[in-house]
């Protein structure tokens, strides 16, 4: 990806669906998982064996975000994966269903499993921001007043069955709605009357994108790739430390118990605008590399561009520095007002 | 001219005479004692890729088995492909680990070592 196009897009935000994310509710309404479904009674002790996170006591409409980890302890993929009566439901990140297939085929040998791709199959919609439960409540009756996290409820209009699950994917209330794609108009159809009486919208992906980026939110394929681990992609919250062995498990005891984990995910402020190297990009201080830029992004709000980087464990002084210059790989200065640690997801 | 070259050992699964005894006595003590054994592949561990054992009466439909010192030993045809020229042993003794498999297509093990990669 070009930092240019990046920037061009960027520049074509709208202030008023920032708003709504992050004081309202903002609808999605593209593209943004691959679905998997996994049949067989041994699904989710396979999924348990090949990821981060504890599955074993994944109760009916429950569900959990795991890490699918190579041998050495780097990230595959983000999967959310949600329990129902006779099959789970997987998230992986939008594309990569394909290979989380072949992967999790690798490894199943005797196994009562069988994976298939729906992402095709299915409308989904995503709402987030502090009111998306109020919205949601306006689309379907005899809703819960409140929805736990990772819970899926099953809600219907005009006897059109969706599934309604709680995800917060960007650190906030948010909730996906799916549903067979025959369907899809009549969730349309159900927006659109809602919005004579709730103030909502929808959102572009370039605001997505300055709301996550300004968020601290990793991204499968920019801040998480198979060149860092979970721990290194803030994802802890992810991570079983106590459940016993998955492929990577060994690496990422020893990276947490030994402190040995490289790089931090951070958070970064700039003041310059005129960017032009492409991403990722190595980022330098008087010619010494501390750390790489994974996303930028500019946040409508308050007008400054923020961007998401790894800076490397021997360069965390930084964090105390205020107003520094430092250089891309281009040569290029930018002029920057901070550099924090970012929350884990 | 004769060639000296030696023609390679077929590749197949071997168990040593100690380690049928050990799984003999486990199967008596199971209440099967004329139980076979079955050796597989599991996904996961740390590795990647986790040996399984386990005592059976009869073979699956497909399955590899080999006989050796009495023992039958049923092994399906995908973990068969990684576990091609291993030998079972059986390490006792303070130090010992039980059964152990010599996989030579194993590049790296765990440090329990029952998970391997290829």
């Amino acid at each position: 990806m070009s930092l240019q196009k990046t920037i061009s897009e960027i520049k074509n935000y709208s202030l008023k669906e920032y708003i709504a994310l992050s004081e309202s509710a903002g609808i999605i309404d593209f593209p943004t998982y691959g679905i998997l479904k996994f049949f067989g009674s041994d699904s989710l002790d396979l999924l348990n064996r090949l990821s981060t996170n504890n599955l074993e006591d994944l109760q009916v409409n429950q569900g959990i975000q795991t890490v699918i980890t190579s041998n050495k302890g780097k990230i595959l993929d983000v999967l959310q994966i949600f329990r129902t009566e006779n099959h789970l439901i997987a998230f992986t990140s939008l594309n990569n269903e394909s290979k989380v297939m072949e992967h999790i085929e690798f490894f199943t040998f005797s196994e009562d499993v069988e994976v298939k791709k729906v992402t095709e199959n299915k409308c989904m919609y995503k709402i987030s921001g502090p009111k998306s439960q109020v919205l949601l409540g306006k689309l379907f009756t005899k809703l819960p007043s409140f929805i736990s996290p990772f819970t899926v409820l099953e809600a219907s209009i005009n006897n059109n069955n969706f599934k309604i699950i709680r995800t917060d994917f960007m650190k906030q209330p948010a909730f996906v709605i799916m549903g067979n794609i025959t369907s899809k108009k009549i969730l349309d159809d159900s927006f659109t009357k809602t919005a004579e009486s709730f103030d909502f919208q929808f959102v572009k992906p370039e605001t997505i994108e300055a709301f996550r980026v300004s968020s601290g939110i990793p991204e499968f394929g920019k801040e998480l790739t198979d060149k860092y681990n979970p721990l290194e992609g803030n994802l802890i919250n992810s991570i079983s430390f106590n459940k016993g062995c998955y492929v990577g498990q060994e690496v990422i005891a020893r990276l947490d118990t030994y402190k040995k984990v490289q790089n931090t995910l951070c958070l970064i402020e700039f003041k310059s605008s005129e960017i032009s190297k492409a991403l990722p990009s190595n980022l330098y201080i008087e010619g010494k590399p501390f750390g790489v830029l994974t996303s930028l992004s500019k946040n409508p709000s308050n007008g400054s561009y923020y961007g998401l980087a790894y800076i490397s464990k021997k360069s965390t002084d930084l964090f105390t520095l205020k107003n520094f210059q430092a250089e891309l790989s281009s040569k290029e200065t930018i002029q920057v007002s901070y550099i924090k640690p970012a929350d884990p997801v | 001219m004769v060639s000296s070259k030696k023609q390679p050992k077929p590749l197949t699964i071997s168990i040593s005479k100690e380690a049928v005894t050990h799984v003999r006595s486990f199967a008596s003590e199971a209440g099967k004692p004329d139980a076979h054994i079955r050796v597989s592949v599991k996904g996961g561990g740390c590795s990647g890729l986790t040996y399984s054992l386990d005592l059976v009466d009869e073979p699956m439909p497909d399955d590899k088995i080999i006989n050796e010192h009495g023992m039958s030993i049923f092994v399906d045809k995908k973990s068969y492909v990684f576990l091609a020229g291993t030998q079972l042993e059986y390490s006792g003794g303070l130090n010992g680990k039980g059964f152990v498999f010599n996989n030579p297509n194993a590049k790296t093990s765990c440090g329990c070592g029952t998970s391997f990669s290829v």
